[in-house]
């Protein structure tokens, strides 16, 4: 209900009033009523008592006139209606009524019984006792209400009318106070709504005083007030509007510039790239011949004049190709960001071979190119090959440029970061170190130190910048570091990844050998240490030359490593170091030196091997490996391992097709694979490289990605489509559209850039025939035999055999346990499973001195077939 | 009340004391049986015992008195250890516990109306052993005496209103005091009259109005309107209780309990000295009071009253 304060007041006035008026008079009728009642009532009583008294004689001498006197004077009084009395044995005496009276039922009756009550009149104390009332009869008295009901009508007549009076008053009265309290709040009310509707000129008339006159005032107060400050808003509303409007006008103008600006801006940019792009392939193309060519006259030509010209002219064109690479990285990235790879990879392997693209200069400067992975580090992670091995490669060779002697400490190792969890690879170097000037501007594009060794190596000043942007693009961190006792520049490369192990077995287990290193750098050492205890052998790298003897003489070493300091770059020289390393017993060493080729003269029946530095895991045990066995294996096989992969008949056998648009090109990689006596088919497109991977089953084919007609991918994908076992590579010189996608690394086996690298080319060749080939396996089979090496495999064995026997005969187990490992070598190195099985459950019986198992083992070894 | 109280307690133990001291009685052992624990029985038994302990009144071998009061079904535990030679009831309601426990022992019936009596005045039928009654009826001659007296300062007549049944005694008292009979009016009632109807016929002929121990006539029932109706006439009613006098007699001729008493240990005297005892005795010693207020009512004079009282002195 929604009524208005007036109302409402009316209402509040009126109800308590009403509420008092109604109970006040029904209770004042109710009182009189009652008080009407109880007056017939006690007269009733009264004059029943009365007569009951008055009756007494008469009764008792029966004396009727008398009672009908009585009854007669009884009717006297105008509210009795009858008046009867009757003897006691209820025998009507004297009945009389007042015929006027309606004997209606609302008439009272009241009955009183009269009594003889005895009195004493005699001494005689028990007659007195003995006496009792005696019932003289009774009297009945009728009372009219007639008289009683008219009083009450009366009563209630006059109630209603004051009633109705004081109501009326009492409204009137409401009324006029709801009135005058009301009508100022009302016209308030009205003020406030006009003011809400936005006239805020109303005002409320001031009609009363007091509190609401007081609020009248302050409200109009208020609004004045209100008026001022909205007249005030308005006016600084408009100034601003004005402002705003042609504040927004001149945005609109310049925005109009700012976007026609930012339209050329994109022009130019995508111009610009679409340029570079062009100019990239351009310029790599020719360049491609230039460096290939220079790469074949440092061959053939003897005269050392030439050679030199000729390795000016490589190296010009190789700082040329760098220089091309870095500014179109840099261009690519600051333009459109790089696609990375997200794919599995040995980070071992590609950081090893970045390490060995990097060796010559390294070498020529005597320093130690030396990779450590931590223990708690696996060789396999997870992301962009390519672009990792670039920013080692960027780290590293800024290393070579600014160290002059010393080592390059490539670690690799987990982040010890618990937030930023992953991998951290440390390019740490014995140089001058980075001042605290060069090193705020260090990853500045086009950027360079500020020394004579900058000028005086050269180069694009891109590679840190291009590293950075590239580790940030991939989620990790290059940044420069500082270490108290470290006087050389350390970068720290934090990449997000987790390394994992390979599933493949180690399939280099020297278990139980002793090997002895001879190392003086401690990193190196540490490392070659890490590589060679993943072979399960006993190695021993001491730091000091005392310790070294000593370990020689007592630890019964079978293998000596002995790395010479990459500083000695002669022969003389590192043979003079190693003259310094007294060595009385006949042990097979592996020499380790930064030169490619070792020749030095040794004592008599004293043979070693000789690696490069820097090597890899691989070729380290590798090495390891056949110097361990070799007396085994020289005298079933000769000395395979000698043969060199880079012999003129490397490739007798294969046949290769090249499909390369650019002529050039195509002469080069034909001279190459050639020379290692391939035969090589060729076609400058794609539709012809299909027709003839059709025709012919292909060794290898090489696929330029960009060729007239077809391009390489869409050849790649119908070759595969004919032949799944197709091994291609992608040749390109866009190291921009990255072709290491997972659809392309289906369709290409391998992938290399222009302009190519004859070694890297060759060891790619050899790699995947490996795979793919059995004629190139490492591993060789006993079905690759020929007659005579399978007979003098098959002499060999039966002699390692029958010492077996001899050495069980006579309990000597460690004679047992040795020769049961040579034979086990030579079983797996020729796969003869069956012999490997045996052997290796004959070891096992020996070690755990299961003597019965091992006889009967050896006995079927002994019964070995080599077929 | 106290002091009464300890005198009345001082003298049984006194009368306990004589009586364990004392020889045994030769059959003088007397029993008072009092019909209610009501104080005019005390003040019977009181002035009894008293009486015998008066040097005068005491024997060589002393009368010894045990008391016993009926409770209120008239029953009575009666001790093993007494064997009265007489016992007397004092009260109507002893009559019967005497008639009944003592059937063979004298017995002497004091303080009760002779309507209260088992026997016929004149016939001594249905009581085999001895017996004396010490009554409160006052010989009928005493209140027509004090009526006379009223007479002489108002009117000439007396009235009687009396039942057939006490025609022998009012005319045995006439006989005996033949003055009265000129100024008497008698109304004889019967047992089917309207007593009231009668009252009224009588009471507006005469002055004053005797009334007798009557059982037609004076009744617990009518009295009062006998008195109402005397008194509306101006008619001074002569009483014969206590009772009466307080009901609105103007003057009364009644024997107090002490005066019952008194008679009563005078028989027993008899009794004791085997002399005479035994019959109706009617009240000896009486007594004559006024009601003042009634007095003041009917305007009585003062010499008329003090006359009316020096009655008692006359020994009528």
């Amino acid at each position: 209900m929604n009524l208005g304060i007036q109302p409402r007041l009316i209402l509040l006035a009126v109800f308590p009033l009403l509420l008092v008026t109604l109970l006040m008079g029904y209770s004042m009728a109710k009182s009189q009523i009652r008080d009407l009642d109880q007056s017939i009532d006690r007269q009733g009583v009264s004059l029943l008592g009365q007569l009951v008294r008055f009756s007494e004689f008469s009764l008792f001498s029966g004396d009727h006139p008398q009672l009908k006197i009585l009854a007669e004077r009884t009717l006297i009084f105008p509210d009795v209606a009858r008046v009867q009395f009757k003897d006691s044995s209820g025998i009507l005496l004297v009945d009389q009524n007042r015929g006027s009276l309606n004997n209606t039922s609302k008439n009272l009756y009241y009955q009183g019984f009269v009594y003889s009550s005895p009195i004493a009149i005699s001494d005689d104390i028990d007659e007195i006792a003995d006496s009792s009332r005696i019932l003289l009869g009774e009297v009945l008295l009728e009372m009219s209400t007639e008289s009683i009901q008219t009083k009450q009508d009366g009563i209630i007549s006059r109630t209603l009318l004051i009633m109705s009076f004081g109501l009326l008053i009492s409204i009137g009265f409401a009324i006029w106070i709801a009135a005058s309290f009301a009508r100022p709040l009302i016209s308030l009310t009205r003020t406030v709504t006009k003011m809400q509707e936005g006239d805020l000129t109303a005002r409320a008339p001031e009609l009363s005083t007091g509190e609401v006159g007081l609020l009248v005032k302050g409200f109009n107060a208020m609004g004045e007030t209100i008026e001022k400050n909205q007249m005030a808003l308005e006016n600084q509303v408009s100034e601003a509007t004005k402002k705003l409007k042609r504040t927004v006008k001149e945005l609109v103008s310049k925005n109009t510039l700012l976007d026609d600006a930012k339209r050329n801006a994109e022009l130019m940019a995508e111009e610009k790239a679409l340029f570079l792009a062009r100019m990239s392939h351009d310029i790599r193309t020719p360049l491609n011949a230039v460096v290939g060519f220079s790469q074949n006259l440092t061959e053939s030509l003897t005269t050392e004049e030439r050679r030199e010209s000729i390795d000016i002219i490589a190296t010009a064109a190789n700082q040329l190709n760098q220089l091309v690479d870095d500014i179109l990285v840099l261009t690519h990235l600051e333009s459109e960001g790089v696609k990375l790879n997200h794919l599995r990879f040995n980070l071992r392997e590609c950081i090893e071979s970045t390490l060995l693209m990097l060796s010559n200069p390294a070498n020529d400067k005597g320093l130690e190119l030396v990779l450590l992975f931590d223990e708690n580090v696996f060789d396999w992670g997870t992301g962009d090959e390519l672009r990792v091995s670039q920013i080692i490669n960027n780290l590293v060779n800024n290393a070579i440029k600014f160290t002059d002697t010393g080592h390059i400490l490539i670690r690799v190792s987990l982040s010890s970061n618990s937030i930023h969890k992953g991998i951290v690879i440390t390019v740490e170097d014995t140089g001058p170190g980075i001042s605290e000037t060069n090193s705020k501007e260090l990853f500045e594009p086009f950027k360079q130190l500020d020394n004579l060794t900058t000028r005086k190596q050269g180069g694009t000043g891109l590679g840190l910048s291009i590293s950075k942007r590239l580790s940030v693009a991939m989620g990790g961190e290059l940044s420069l570091v500082k270490k108290h006792n470290v006087s050389g520049a350390i970068f720290e490369l934090y990449l997000p990844w987790e390394t994992s192990d390979t599933l493949e077995k180690n399939r280099y287990i020297f278990t139980g050998k002793n090997i002895l290193v001879w190392e003086e750098n401690p990193w190196a050492r540490r490392s070659i240490r890490n590589l060679l205890l993943t072979s399960e052998a006993n190695v021993y790298t001491p730091n000091q030359m005392s310790d070294f003897n000593d370990l020689l003489h007592n630890s019964s070493p079978e293998l000596l490593i002995l790395s010479v300091p990459a500083l000695h770059q002669e022969s003389t020289s590192i043979k003079s170091y190693l003259n310094t390393i007294f060595i009385n017993k006949i042990i097979p060493t592996l020499i380790l030196t930064g030169i490619k080729k070792l020749s030095i003269n040794t004592r008599e029946n004293y043979k070693y091997e000789h690696l490069q530095k820097p090597y890899t895991q691989s070729r380290l045990l590798e090495r390891t490996y056949f110097n361990l066995y070799k007396n085994q294996i020289s005298e079933s096989i000769g000395e395979p391992w000698k043969k060199s992969r880079r012999s003129d008949s490397l490739l007798l056998g294969c046949k290769f097709l090249i499909a390369e648009d650019n002529t050039f090109n195509q002469q080069l990689l034909k001279g190459w694979l050639t020379t290692q006596s391939a035969q090589v088919d060729l076609v400058d497109n794609g539709v012809d490289a299909i027709e003839f991977a059709k025709k012919e089953l292909y060794s290898i084919i090489f696929m330029d990605v960009h060729m007239p007609q077809m391009g390489g991918i869409e050849a790649a994908k119908e070759i595969k489509l004919h032949n799944s076992n197709a091994i291609i590579i992608a040749l390109t010189a866009d190291v921009i559209q990255q072709l290491s996608t997972s659809e392309n690394l289906v369709l290409f086996n391998a992938v290399l850039y222009k302009p190519l690298n004859k070694n890297k080319l060759l060891d790619k060749i050899v790699t995947l025939l490996q795979k793919n080939s059995p004629t190139l396996t490492q591993n060789q089979s006993v079905s690759q035999l020929n007659t005579e090496e399978l007979h003098k495999l098959e002499q060999s064995l039966t002699v390692l055999i029958t010492q077996s026997n001899a050495s069980f005969d006579t309990q000597d187990w460690r004679l047992a346990k040795d020769l049961a490992h040579q034979i086990a070598g030579l079983a797996g190195y020729f796969e003869i499973d069956q012999l490997t099985q045996n052997v290796t459950s004959y070891r096992h019986a020996l070690k755990n001195s299961h003597f019965e198992e091992a006889k009967r083992l050896l006995l079927s070894i002994t019964h070995f077939n080599i077929t | 009340m106290i002091s009464v109280t300890k005198h009345t307690v001082l003298i049984r133990l006194l009368l306990c004391i004589i009586t364990a001291i004392a020889t045994p009685a030769y059959g003088r052992d007397v029993l008072i049986v009092m019909s209610r624990d009501h104080a005019n029985y005390h003040k019977v038994v009181d002035t009894i015992q008293a009486y015998f302990v008066a040097p005068q009144h005491q024997f060589p071998s002393p009368i010894t008195f045990s008391v016993l009061t009926l409770n209120n079904n008239g029953e009575v535990k009666i001790p093993t250890d007494i064997s009265p030679s007489l016992v007397v009831g004092v009260g109507g309601r002893a009559i019967k516990s005497l008639r009944e426990n003592w059937k063979t022992h004298p017995h002497i019936y004091t303080l009760i109306s002779e309507k209260s009596l088992p026997v016929n005045r004149e016939k001594n039928q249905n009581i085999k052993n001895p017996w004396s009654a010490v009554l409160l009826d006052q010989p009928i001659f005493r209140p027509f005496k004090v009526s006379e007296e009223l007479l002489k300062y108002k009117g000439k007549r007396i009235g009687l209103l009396a039942s057939e049944s006490y025609k022998e005694q009012v005319n045995a008292s006439l006989r005996a005091h033949p003055e009265i009979e000129n100024s008497l009016q008698i109304s004889w009632v019967k047992k089917s009259e309207d007593v009231v109807r009668k009252a009224k016929q009588l009471i507006n002929t005469i002055d004053v109005l005797v009334a007798l121990p009557d059982p037609t006539v004076w009744k617990a029932e009518n009295a009062k309107w006998l008195l109402y109706l005397s008194y509306r006439k101006k008619v001074p009613v002569v009483g014969f209780s206590s009772s009466l006098l307080k009901a609105g007699a103007l003057v009364s001729v009644y024997s107090k309990p002490e005066q019952i008493g008194q008679q009563t240990a005078e028989v027993i005297e008899q009794w004791a000295l085997k002399k005479t005892w035994q019959g109706l005795h009617s009240p000896k010693y009486f007594t004559v009071e006024i009601n003042d207020l009634v007095a003041d009512g009917l305007r009585t004079p003062d010499e008329v009253k003090e006359r009316i009282l020096n009655m008692e002195k006359d020994s009528l």
